[in-house]
Parts: structure tokens; C-alpha cells; sequence
């Protein structure tokens, strides 16, 4: 459904009445009040590197954790990428388009643009129904942009690029100018340094936004939003919490843990025999089963921690710089076949990640 | 007058008997060919005639009819050039005598005639000769450049001729010819390769993977940045297959002879074929294909390896014909003269870069491509034909300290040895299943050999939600592990051996997912 909001209506949003040259009438879908939330817009270059796509997503995770909506223009590339990210973390996001609402553009994100529909997003543009894009409103669109959100964060922009407009809307509308720092002779970066040099606020962590706003406060332990379906992944998550507090005998807890489980299953046993024997049949089974798998996990966790010093050393070997395989076979007189396969079970537990040129460790 | 001579044609792998009729009488002067013959047999008149004028016999002016039977089959080659001259020859009673008509029935002949009267090597002497055994006939009488390829064969007597008169005087019982002495097929204990895996400073990791990728059989791609290695690399694998069955040596050397790829210094093919085409290779030559279809690349690679360098530079629709050939180990080419099947059994290795500038996923340098650049680079290669491919690994960077560093790397003989180890343990499990390598396991058999404990599957479940792997690399990971577990000579499949196994799926997880 769209709708449409005049300048002089109550409704419209404020934060579009105080910017200069505001639009006239709005058109939107999807739900309005999300204008009313801390909003950061992630912009960049349509076309962008596998590692601008990254540093996309890992702001657009870390925002949506920390309750930002993340606004954008839709466009391919980085605009695309910080969408996506954030339905993916099940966060609010709000994209203005530079075309009417019948006419999106551009058309490979007509998916998209029903998915952020769908999860209580917001789409808005001040262009009617029909418009067709021109390279008119693509600029027009950017001072929206800028318009509704409290600061604007550039992942990667070319020299002069369309980016950089945004970045000159924000500025005359007062709002903060976030880029990410680039390597000189990385032309996808070309745009980000100038802004910098500029005068734009450099950052590498989420938490250097939340620095530059008084009324904003960054949770250290900010928790995931959506919850996992999986239950086999959620025993998965439960372990690596046990696991990372392995130092005060993770043993004993978990029999402790096992104990009480049992017990309450023993109860609700004995609550539900009165009431159904052949439930209580079917229910024996499936505690069978719970079982059978919880004894798996801890069989695996005293395994883990048979070999718990080789994993040590290894992880020990891994820190910010990527290490190629070769440089930790060297280091610790290993076969490959047990590096390799050491490493993968580091990885499924999260302690490291893959990148390029090798393995590195997760930031905490 | 009439005579008749034996001779061998070959369709494909395969020979057939051909004779050759050939009848003098009186008449106005006349030479035909006939029976389907090809313009390379119907050329070998004018061959015929001038060889037999230069060794000093005068041929009259008669109606010379010359048929080739059975004569609805084409012919083609220039190996009828010796039967057709020793027919007229015995026709015009230069070749006499019942001694002579006795060697004449007991043999057949093959042979390309040059216009002095020598006697020139032709292709597929070695089908030629298998057909010959398989047929029951006693002798075969051949050029001398083709005598050592021949004498692989044993249980025929094989005598090599160098020129026309000699013949005539062989077979007039003027001179003896021994026959050529049986060539024995000694499997040299260490083929001698000029390349050797200690050759390769460093990438311990691919190295490895294709250790894994000989021991199973698996097809293995190799991806990386400009300069690290991957042809080198792939250059070194047949070093470390096993050697070759003297039954594999036979089946290779006689694609290899039909095409004219052996000589006397070389008349078997005893190391493991290793082609590696140029990527403006045609649909043609690497299939196979022509009027009387030939075996192309994929067949010359029978029971080694295909190596296609810079995998992404290959037509697209090249790269598909490789599907159905990789999957059932032969390829039938037709055309509008046979039909016929070559056998292509090989390994399939091939190498590419990351994107199009190279440099994508490198430590050393910046990629320049865009995403949507990427993107198109890598959909060149289809679903189906990666769907074929087990191993996929990346080939890093090479830093300069361990260029310089001397340490020791593994020589090939070592692998080998694990390799062959690996291999025999396949080859007893497989016994009763019609096939001798893991990477030949069809899903059912998969689900038979490859089983798994249930810490395994909690992995390898975790692993496929967390990483994202598809559904297409569960069968291949079991696959690989099987090979590991092999290699480390396991009888059951570890959780260690599934862990990396999923390491060298590199593509599922990487480049090919957004």
C-alpha cells in the first residue's frame, strides 16, 4: 500500500521539515515510524570490491545489534549489501528510492525492495508513482538520504563519485560524515580518503560512531536479535559458551548441568505418567534421545579436551595478521593433514576466520 | 592374372581384415582402385607405379583392376600402398614360386611406399598388430621404422622390410629375414621424470591436496593469483601416480600409435599421459572428431591426467562437452563414415585465477575487480561441470623467505609410495564393485563404503549451516575423506578426516556463494 504525506501535514517527519530544499509530498510503503529511530545510512559505490561488500556487512551487523536502523538507496553494490546484511540480522531498514514506488530502480532489486516490505521496512521516495529514475533524482534522492539519518557512513566511494554528493547534502545538513579509511592506490577508496581529508570523522570500529553522539550508548554485550531456529545450533552455541569457560572445570559444571536437566525431565516424567502412559512412552524415547545427544557432546568435549594442547598451539600462532598454512606448519613441525583439520574445527567454533592470504582471529 | 593379399584397416581402436584383389589381363591400359577407397589410398597409384619402375621392374601396359574387400567399407590411409605393390608384383610373377605363395597366404602386409621404392613407417602398427594376433595370422610384414613398436606384441612373427627389392628377394627365398626379436616390456623401476615434487619450495597445503587428489582419483582445480605456482604444481602430479600396468601401457600406447605419437626411440608409452591443451583448443580436437573420427585430448589423456590451464579462458561451450566424457570414462564420436568409441579415463586437473585482474583473496596485492566483474568471471564454469571437480584448493603467495629457505621438501618417490599404498587399499575394497577408485563411488556406493559416526555427522551438520556449504559437497566430502582415511591407512572415517576434507572445498564456500 502506498501513501503519501504532504509537507503540511502533522505526520510528516521532522527530520525531513529541517533540512533545506525539503521535498514536497512523500510517498511511502512500509512502516513510517521507523523515521522516528536513531537512523545511520550505509552508503558506497555500485561498484564495489568483495572487501568493501565485507566491511559492509560487519557494520550493518554491528549497527542493527546495537538497535540502529540503517538506511540506503537501494542501488546495487554497497547499498544492496547493507540491506541485505541487516534483514539478515532482522534489523529495521529504510531505503529511498531515486524513482516512483510503481517503477523501481533498479529492477534486480524488485526482490529486495518486497523483502524489506515484508520485515516491516520502509521504503520512501519524494517522487510519484510512475517517475521513472533520471540522473536528476538520483542526486535529488542523496540529500533524503542524508535527510532522515543522524549520520551518514561511506564504505567505499571513487573519486567524485555520486557518494560524494551525499556526503556534501550531510554536510550542509548538519549531520555527522563517517568514511572508512582506505590504502592510497586503491581507487575504490579514492573518495573516502578525500572526504577524510576533508574533515569526515575516520573509523575502523563500530564503537567510534556511538562516540560522536551524546545521546547514544554503545552496549558492549549488545545481544543477537534474531533468535536461532535450530535447535541442534543453539546446543552448538550453548557448548561454545561452555567451552570458552573451560579454564573452572567446564567438567564438573556440565555434570552438574546434566544432573539437573535429568531431574526436571525425571519430574515432568513422573507428572505426565499419571495423566498418559502412552505419552509418557513417547516422551521416554525423545528423553532417550536428548539424552543420547548430550552424552555425544560431552564424549566430544572430553575429546577436545585430550587435544586441547595442540589446538592451543596452534591457535596461539594466529593473531591479526592472516598466517598462511605453510607459515604454521613451519612453526610447529606438523602434518598438514592435522593443521588442516585442526584449523577447520578452530573455525566452527569461531575462534578464527578465513580471509585473504590465510587465517587470522576473530575479533572478540 | 589374379592375386590376393592380406592387409589390416582400422576403424577406431579396432582393425578389420581387408584384402587386396588385384588383377592383370590384357586390355587397354587402365589402373583403378576400387572398393570405397579414400584420396589417400586412391594417391597410392601413382606411388605404386613409380616405386615399382625405380627398383628396375617394367610394368607393361595392361588393365590393372585392384579391389579392396569387404568393399563397403571407406578406406583411408597410406598403409595399402605395400600390399597393393606386392600384389601386382606377385600378379606380374616377379614374386613366384610356391615358397613365395605360401609366405604370401600366412602373412599380411602393411607399409607406405615412397616413389624410391623405401619402405615408410605408418600410424596404429600397434592396433594393427593386436587385430593381427586377435585374427589368428602367423606373419606380418612391416616397415623396419615400425619393427621395435611391433615387437611389443608377442606371438607373431614380425619381419621388418626397409625398401621393395628387399622384400622381393625375401620373399623369392634369395635372402633370409630373422624375424624381429620379442621386445620385453621391463617396467623400469624408477621412470625417470625431470620434474620432481622437491622442486616446489613451500605450498605444503596444495601439495597435499593433490597427494589426496592422485590417491583417489579425485579431479582437482587449482585457484590462485598469477604467479604462485598452479601449473607448476599440476606439471609435478604424474610423479607421484602410481606406475602404469603393463595392460594400461598396451591401452595407452595404442591411442598413442593411431595417431602416430610413437617412434622407434619411444614405441611404448610407459609414464602416465599428462596433456595440457591450449584454451583455444576446438570442440574437435578435444573430444576427438574428423571424417574418420580421431581420438582427441581427452582420449591422448586416457589413464593420466588432462590438464586445462586458466580453466575461466576456455570457451564455455568447450568446457561442456567435458560432462558426459567425465562421467562415463568413454566418448562416442559420429559421423557420416563410423561411429566410434575411445575410452577417457583421466584425471581432470585445472587451474584459474580468483577474478580477472588475478589478485583477488591475495595478501600482496589489491583486487581491482568489481563484484559484478567477479561474478561474471567465475559463471563461466557451470554448476554441472563443477559438480565434477572434488578438490578445489588455493594456491597462496609464495613469500620470499621460503623461496630462499633450504628446507627439505618431500621428494615424489616418497608420495608415490603413499600414493600406491592408498590405491592398493581401494583396489581390495572395490573388488567386487566394477570400479578402483574412490572418486568413481556412485551415491549408493558412497553411502555403503563412506559411512560416518555420529559426532561426524554433528559436524559435518554444523559445518554445512555454518559455512554454507551446498548440497552438492556432502557426496564429494565423503568421497575425500574416504581417500584420507585411506592414506592413513584407517579402516573407519574419522571426524579428523571429514574436518579436512571440508578444507579443500574452498569454491563452495568462497567464490561461488554471494
Amino acid at each position: 500500500m502506498i501513501k503519501q504525506l504532504k509537507y503540511s501535514d502533522h505526520e510528516f517527519p521532522q527530520n525531513l521539515k529541517k533540512i533545506p530544499n525539503p521535498p514536497k509530498t512523500i510517498y511511502y510503503e512500509g512502516n513510517i515510524k521507523l523515521l522516528n529511530t536513531p537512523i545511520i545510512s550505509i552508503i558506497g559505490s555500485r561498484k564495489c570490491t568483495k572487501s568493501g561488500q565485507a566491511i559492509t556487512k560487519k557494520f550493518a551487523k554491528e549497527l542493527v545489534a546495537q538497535r540502529i536502523t540503517i538506511a540506503s538507496g537501494m542501488a546495487i553494490g554497497i547499498d544492496a549489501q547493507a540491506h541485505l546484511e541487516t534483514l539478515k540480522q532482522g534489523g529495521k531498514t529504510i531505503a529511498v528510492l531515486p524513482s516512483g514506488l510503481l517503477n523501481i530502480y533498479p529492477e534486480e532489486n524488485k526482490d529486495l525492495y518486497k523483502e524489506i516490505i515484508k520485515k516491516d521496512g520502509l521504503a520512501i521516495t519524494e517522487y510519484p508513482n510512475e517517475k521513472q529514475a533520471e540522473s536528476k533524482t538520483f542526486l535529488e534522492r542523496n540529500r533524503i538520504v542524508s535527510g532522515i539519518s543522524i549520520g551518514i557512513l561511506i564504505i567505499e566511494a571513487m573519486h567524485r563519485s555520486g557518494t560524494s554528493v551525499t556526503a556534501k547534502y550531510a554536510i550542509e545538513q548538519g549531520k555527522k560524515v563517517f568514511a572508512i579509511p582506505h590504502e592510497i592506490n586503491n581507487k575504490n577508496g579514492k573518495g573516502t580518503n578525500e572526504l577524510i581529508r576533508k574533515g569526515a570523522i575516520l573509523i575502523t570500529k563500530t564503537k567510534e560512531i556511538f562516540q560522536e553522539y551524546e545521546f547514544l550508548e554503545y552496549k558492549e554485550k549488545a545481544k543477537k536479535l534474531i533468535k536461532l531456529k535450530n535447535s541442534k545450533l543453539e546446543i552448538s552455541e550453548k557448548r561454545r559458551i561452555k567451552t570458552l569457560k573451560k579454564k573452572k572445570s567446564p567438567k564438573q559444571e556440565n555434570i552438574k548441568y546434566q544432573k539437573l536437566k535429568n531431574q526436571e525431565n525425571k519430574t515432568k516424567n513422573k507428572l505426565e505418567n499419571q495423566q498418559n502412559k502412552i505419552h509418557k512412552e513417547q516422551e521416554k524415547q525423545k528423553n532417550k534421545k536428548y539424552k543420547n545427544q548430550k552424552n555425544q557432546e560431552h564424549k566430544k568435549l572430553e575429546k577436545k579436551q585430550c587435544n586441547n594442547e595442540e589446538y592451543k598451539e596452534i591457535y596461539n600462532l594466529i593473531n591479526e595478521t592472516p598466517i598462511t598454512i605453510d607459515e604454521i606448519k613451519e612453526k610447529t613441525n606438523k602434518k598438514i593433514s592435522e593443521i588442516n583439520s585442526i584449523l577447520f574445527m578452530l573455525e566452527i567454533e569461531d575462534y578464527i576466520e578465513k580471509t585473504q592470504g590465510g587465517y587470522k582471529c576473530k575479533p572478540k | 592374372m589374379l592375386s590376393i593379399i592380406k592387409s589390416i584397416a582400422l576403424e577406431g581402436l579396432d582393425g578389420y581384415l581387408v584384402s587386396i584383389q588385384v588383377d592383370i589381363s590384357k586390355g587397354m591400359p587402365h589402373f583403378e582402385i576400387v572398393g570405397l577407397p579414400d584420396v589417400s589410398v586412391k594417391e597410392s597409384k601413382e606411388r605404386v607405379k613409380t616405386a615399382i619402375k625405380n627398383i628396375g621392374v617394367e610394368l607393361l601396359s595392361r588393365k590393372i583392376i585392384i579391389n579392396l574387400a569387404p568393399a563397403n567399407k571407406r578406406k583411408e590411409g597410406s598403409s595399402f600402398d605395400l600390399p597393393i605393390a606386392v600384389g601386382i608384383l606377385n600378379a606380374i610373377q616377379i614374386i613366384s614360386g610356391d615358397k613365395a605363395q605360401k609366405i604370401l597366404e600366412e602373412s599380411i602386409f602393411v607399409g607406405e611406399l615412397s616413389l624410391n621404392g623405401n619402405i615408410e613407417k605408418i600410424n596404429g602398427i600397434l592396433p594393427i598388430c593386436i587385430e593381427a594376433k586377435k585374427l589368428g595370422i602367423k606373419r606380418i610384414i612391416l616397415p623396419s621404422k615400425n619393427a621395435k613398436e611391433a615387437s611389443i606384441i608377442k606371438g607373431i612373427e614380425i619381419i621388418s622390410v626397409q625398401n621393395l627389392e628387399e622384400l622381393i628377394y625375401y620373399l623369392n627365398s634369395e635372402i633370409e629375414l630373422m624375424p624381429e626379436k620379442n621386445l620385453k616390456y621391463e617396467k623400469e623401476q624408477d621412470l625417470k621424470y625431470n620434474l620432481d615434487f622437491a622442486d616446489v619450495k613451500g605450498q605444503e597445503n596444495v601439495k597435499r591436496a593433490l597427494e589426496i587428489s592422485a590417491a583417489g582419483g579425485h579431479n582437482c582445480i587449482l585457484i590462485g593469483s598469477p604467479g604462485t605456482g598452479k601449473t607448476m604444481l599440476a606439471k609435478r602430479l604424474p610423479t607421484i601416480l602410481p606406475d602404469m600396468t603393463i595392460e594400461e601401457t598396451l591401452e595407452v600406447s595404442k591411442i598413442y600409435s593411431i595417431v602416430g605419437l610413437t617412434s622407434q626411440e619411444k614405441p611404448l608409452i610407459i609414464e602416465r599421459p599428462f596433456r595440457s591443451p591450449h584454451h583455444t583448443v576446438t570442440m574437435a580436437s578435444l573430444i576427438g572428431g574428423g571424417k574418420n573420427p580421431k581420438p582427441g585430448e581427452i582420449s591422448l589423456a586416457h589413464l593420466g591426467i588432462l590438464f586445462l590451464d586458466e580453466l575461466t579462458e576456455f570457451k564455455k561451450d568447450t568446457l561442456e562437452l567435458l560432462r558426459g566424457p567425465l562421467e562415463d570414462k568413454n566418448v562416442r564420436i559420429s559421423r557420416v563414415n563410423a561411429s566410434i568409441t575411445y575410452p577417457c579415463n583421466f584425471m581432470f586437473i585445472s587451474s584459474m585465477n580468483p577474478c580477472p585482474c588475478g589478485y583477488y583473496g591475495s595478501n600482496e596485492k589489491q583486487c581491482t575487480c568489481s563484484q559484478e566483474q567477479i561474478k561474471k568471471y567465475l559463471s563461466k564454469i557451470s554448476g554441472p561441470l563443477l559438480d565434477r571437480i572434488d578438490i578445489h584448493i588455493e594456491v597462496a603467495n609464495i613469500k620470499y623467505k621460503e623461496l630462499e629457505s633450504k628446507g627439505k621438501e618431500e621428494k615424489s618417490q616418497k608420495i608415490k609410495e603413499r600414493v600406491n599404498k592408498a590405491r592398493k587399499i581401494q583396489e581390495m575394497r572395490y573388488k567386487n564393485e566394477n570400479i578402483y577408485s574412490n572418486a568413481e563411488l556412485t551415491p549408493n556406493l558412497t553411502e555403503k563404503y563412506c559411512k560416518i559416526n555420529q559426532t561426524s555427522k554433528l559436524l559435518l551438520e554444523q559445518a554445512f549451516n555454518k559455512l554454507g556449504l551446498t548440497a552438492r559437497a556432502y557426496g564429494r566430502i565423503l568421497k575425500v575423506a574416504r581417500t584420507i582415511a585411506d592414506l592413513e591407512e584407517q579402516q573407519e572415517i574419522k571426524e579428523s578426516h571429514i574436518a579436512e576434507a571440508i578444507q579443500y572445498r574452498s569454491l563452495d564456500r568462497k567464490y561461488w556463494n554471494r
